[in-house]
């Protein structure tokens, strides 16, 4: 009896202590955060200091649930310090685990953006998922208190925007952590999307995302704008759906948009006449989304006529962009390097010193493949009558 | 008690009545004393059962003027059979041209009485027993024996569905409180010689006579010895119920987990015998109770065996989702609002949060009161007169689920999952105790230590469930087997053309239930 008292009396104990010493560090109910949706890093350049916007989503009311955005600025030296600093202001503490976006402005992405990201990175309660984007208005901050129409908050309409862009395909979607990444690997260079405000017809400013901000290292080169982004992203082999306009197939106002359904781009490299060649081949899988005349685009010949221009119009679409990117920005954000680093590891050892110039000069075959497929080969064009 | 006894004992003189003694031997306790009158056997036996009027002493003389008496006890003895079959032939019969008064029961037992049970006696105790479970007791003048004649006959319950185990599919009868008419339930249902009944008294003042029924050939014999040991051990004044003997013989008596299983069904009863299991029916209780229980039982019911497979399957996994959801929910809700904000879906997470906005009580304290709030509605319930269980629904679910959240006392997620933990721990109910106990335990360990708490207490109950055993079989038998032989009854129910096998170990003494035959007609299909 006294062994069986003992015994209890130490189980007792240890559950006493497991509660005590562990129990409740991180206690908090849901009601007691402030939950952060979005934020936005502006340079104040009179001070140097970091201008954070966080927006917070304020859920509140027993039946009706009413979710209120608000959002506040306030002052850091660093990241972390702005974060901190923002109690102040708000009183709760900021929760950062539902956050989606960090929109970085542009004057500090041409300054370089990794010491920002260091904090987002590190910190434990943010996701290494979030999307990130530059703003290409004047402040970030602007770009959050933009309003939308969809959602309470402008970062959960901005997180549909990246959600659905496979969709669309003319701005690329990058998280965190593939940011960084791409940042920290050789031979490919970071891009981010880059979000601007339109004016819609009632005269409300809303966020848009347009085009890509193309890096060199971390720091931001360049734009590119929304075709240009789709054919950049067909070389990375990112594009998963969204829509190619063919304008003037046969004739004049013959314009035909085809929808994507598959695509897949194999990078190559190969050793021609002692000279390094990317061959990029892209085999693209579509249907006739719409055919905006009566022609019969349907039949063989008609088909083969669309087809053979659309995959014209791509190969230079592409051809365009990488030559831009070649001469203007200097910034391999293909990863052709890291295709020749995996395809021809002693080579790439050879020449990784002297990539940064080798690529602008990198000769390039664009092969591009389009196979007509779907339900809509059935439908006949509408025909007009007499 | 015994020495207070032996002194009334005295004054009667049944010339030699016999006392059991304590020790087991048997000794002639009068045998010195004169032979007393049947007068005053009549007024011993008057005195022994002094004070209680429902015995009645019924005078009467044979035909040619031999006194006699009756003695049963009113309301436990059916008078029909009494007036018609005893008294009618007895009136009706000379004894006195008997030559050998020793020869006089044996004749009235061949010849007059009309009865299938007649016993002579002429130990005391045993009429004082006999009486009083509903037998007649005849005593004639000069003559030394008694007779006991079986005039059982009292009102019993009829046989109905029992309230607490319906089935939409399969019989609709249940035990009842006599043990008689529940053997014959049994009976019923096997009709093998190899079905033994064991009979046992149990209590010392209540003297309630507890059945072991099992199949000879298929119950393991240890488990059997064993049984008996336990319940010969038993020294208690009283046994009303079976769940008396439940925790006298219980494995793990301070777990909340049952290693005894009970049912009130006669053909759950006789599905379990037929796997081998040993049924205990103690008089005066329809639950009769089965032994060795494993855990799975708990998640098995009757109408699985009866009804189509597929649907007796997605039965019986909804009733382990149910376990889950009973015992998981709340403590897996708690921890995720208090501590893991970050892995509730953001929508989820708002519309949490904005139900939790400005309400007084912390989650943890908001997850308690309302388990212990739905317990109370629910024991309420249970025990309540069935014309105001209206009122305690009005009141659970006006006054607990809108009126709280209405006066934003209590968030309206909490009343969700407490209402969805209520439901599931219906599915198993026979598990209540045991998930009520889970669950508080659960929630206690997920507010403070969170999901890492709620861990320990998952790892803490495997742990104990693995570790009991019930009669010698693992409690957890089979659970973490990979062959599909052993999980034919387990996850879900099997087509009974597939289950060959009796379950291992609880029926392993003859393991094939069913020939090649079947084998061979399964395969036609």
């Amino acid at each position: 009896m006294k062994k069986y008292s003992k015994r209890s009396a130490l189980i007792a104990l240890v559950f006493i202590m497991m509660i005590s010493s562990s129990g409740c560090w991180n206690y908090r109910d849901i009601n007691e955060v402030s939950i952060a949706a979005g934020m936005a890093i502006d340079k104040n350049p009179e001070n140097n200091k970091y201008i954070q916007t966080v927006e917070f989503i304020h859920p509140s009311g027993g039946k009706e649930i009413k979710m209120e955005p608000s959002i506040i600025s306030i002052e850091g030296s660093t990241i972390f310090d702005g974060i901190r600093n923002m109690i102040a202001k708000k009183g709760k503490k900021v929760y950062w685990s539902h956050a989606k976006v960090v929109i970085i402005s542009q004057d500090i992405a041409k300054e370089g953006i990794a010491k920002i990201l260091d904090f987002i990175m590190r910190d434990a309660e943010t996701r290494a998922d979030l999307w990130l984007l530059v703003s290409i208005e004047k402040t970030a901050g602007e770009i959050l208190r933009g309003k939308e129409m969809e959602h309470n908050g402008t970062s959960f309409h901005l997180d549909d925007q990246f959600k659905n862009a496979k969709s669309i395909s003319k701005y690329p979607t990058v998280e965190l952590y593939k940011f960084i990444d791409d940042l920290s690997s050789e031979g490919i260079s970071p891009i981010l999307p880059a979000a601007v405000m339109t004016k819609t017809e009632t005269e409300e400013i809303i966020p848009e995302i347009y085009g890509t901000a193309v890096f060199k290292k971390d720091k931001m080169v360049g734009l590119l704008d929304d075709i240009e982004s789709r054919s950049m992203l067909f070389v990375k082999n990112e594009i998963k759906g969204g829509v190619i306009v063919e304008l003037n197939v046969t004739d004049e106002n013959v314009d035909v948009t085809l929808e994507i359904f598959k695509s897949k781009t194999k990078l190559k490299s190969v050793l021609r006449d002692e000279k390094l060649l990317m061959k990029i081949d892209v085999e693209i899988d579509a249907g006739i989304g719409e055919i905006a005349s009566s022609e019969d685009l349907i039949a063989k010949e008609g088909q083969e006529k669309l087809i053979k221009k659309t995959e014209n119009s791509i190969k230079n679409q592409i051809a365009d962009v990488i030559n831009k990117v070649q001469k203007e920005y200097e910034s391999d954000i293909f990863g052709f390097g890291s295709t020749i680093h995996r395809e021809m590891p002693s080579l790439w050892e050879k020449i990784k010193a002297d990539w940064d110039d080798m690529f602008i000069e990198l000769d390039t075959e664009v092969n591009v493949k389009l196979n007509i497929k779907g339900s809509a080969l059935t439908s006949k064009p509408i025909k007009i009558g007499d | 008690m015994i020495n207070s006894k032996i002194v009334n004992v005295k004054v009667l003189s049944m010339v030699k009545i016999i006392r059991k003694q304590k020790n087991g031997e048997t000794k002639p306790l009068n045998d010195s004393s004169p032979i007393k009158s049947f007068a005053e056997n009549i007024k011993a036996l008057k005195q022994l059962l002094e004070s209680d009027e429902s015995i009645t002493f019924r005078n009467f003389e044979t035909k040619d003027s031999a006194e006699c008496v009756l003695i049963f006890v009113d309301g436990m003895a059916d008078r029909k059979v009494i007036n018609e079959n005893i008294l009618e032939p007895l009136m009706n019969t000379s004894i006195c041209e008997i030559s050998d008064k020793s020869q006089v029961p044996d004749y009235l037992m061949n010849k007059a009485l009309l009865s299938d049970s007649v016993k002579k006696t002429d130990d005391i105790d045993e009429i004082i027993d006999s009486i009083l479970y509903g037998e007649t007791a005849l005593l004639i003048d000069g003559i030394d024996d008694v007779l006991l004649i079986n005039t059982k006959g009292w009102k019993v319950r009829s046989i109905e569905e029992p309230s607490a185990e319906r089935a939409v599919r399969g019989p609709r009868e249940g035990f009842v409180e006599s043990i008689i008419i529940n053997i014959s339930l049994i009976r019923r249902k096997i009709k093998s010689p190899d079905l033994k009944f064991m009979f046992k008294e149990i209590g010392s003042i209540t003297k309630t006579k507890v059945c072991l029924c099992y199949i000879q050939g298929l119950t393991n014999e240890k488990i059997l010895n064993e049984l008996v040991k336990r319940l010969d051990s038993i020294d208690i004044d009283g046994i009303l119920a079976s769940g008396y003997i439940e925790e006298f013989i219980s494995d793990a008596p301070l777990s909340p987990f049952r290693t005894i299983g009970y049912t009130e069904r006669p053909d759950v009863v006789a599905g379990k015998l037929l796997e081998g299991r040993i049924a205990i029916i103690a008089d005066g209780e329809p639950c009769v109770l089965t032994v060795p229980f494993i855990f799975v039982e708990y998640l098995q019911a009757s109408e699985d065996y009866y009804d189509n497979y597929i649907f007796a399957s997605i039965n019986r996994l909804l009733r382990y989702l149910a376990f889950f959801l009973s015992t998981s929910v709340t403590p897996i809700y708690l921890a995720f609002v208090t501590y893991h904000q970050e892995m509730i879906p953001t929508p989820l997470l708002l519309s949490i949060a904005a139900s939790r906005e400005g309400l007084p009580f912390p989650t943890i304290v908001e997850a308690l009161a309302m388990a212990v709030v739905f317990e109370i509605i629910r024991e309420a319930g249970v025990r309540l007169p069935e014309h105001i269980g209206s009122a305690v629904t009005i009141v659970g679910i006006l006054v607990i689920g809108q009126a709280a959240v209405d006066a934003r006392f209590i968030s309206a997620p909490m009343v969700i999952i407490t209402a969805l933990t209520g439901i599931s721990s219906l599915l198993i109910y026979n598990m209540k105790g045991a998930l009520i106990f889970i669950r508080i335990a659960f929630i206690i360990l997920s507010g403070f230590l969170g999901l890492y708490g709620y861990i320990f207490g998952v790892i803490g109950l495997f742990i104990h469930l693995f570790s009991i055993r019930s009669f010698g079989i693992p409690y957890m038998l089979n659970t973490g087997s990979f062959s599909p032989q052993d999980q034919k009854d387990m996850l879900i129910r099997a087509p009974w053309w597939y289950m060959y096998y009796r379950p291992k170990l609880i029926g392993s003494k003859k393991p094939i239930r069913q020939s090649n035959t079947t084998k061979r007609g399964k395969k036609l299909i």
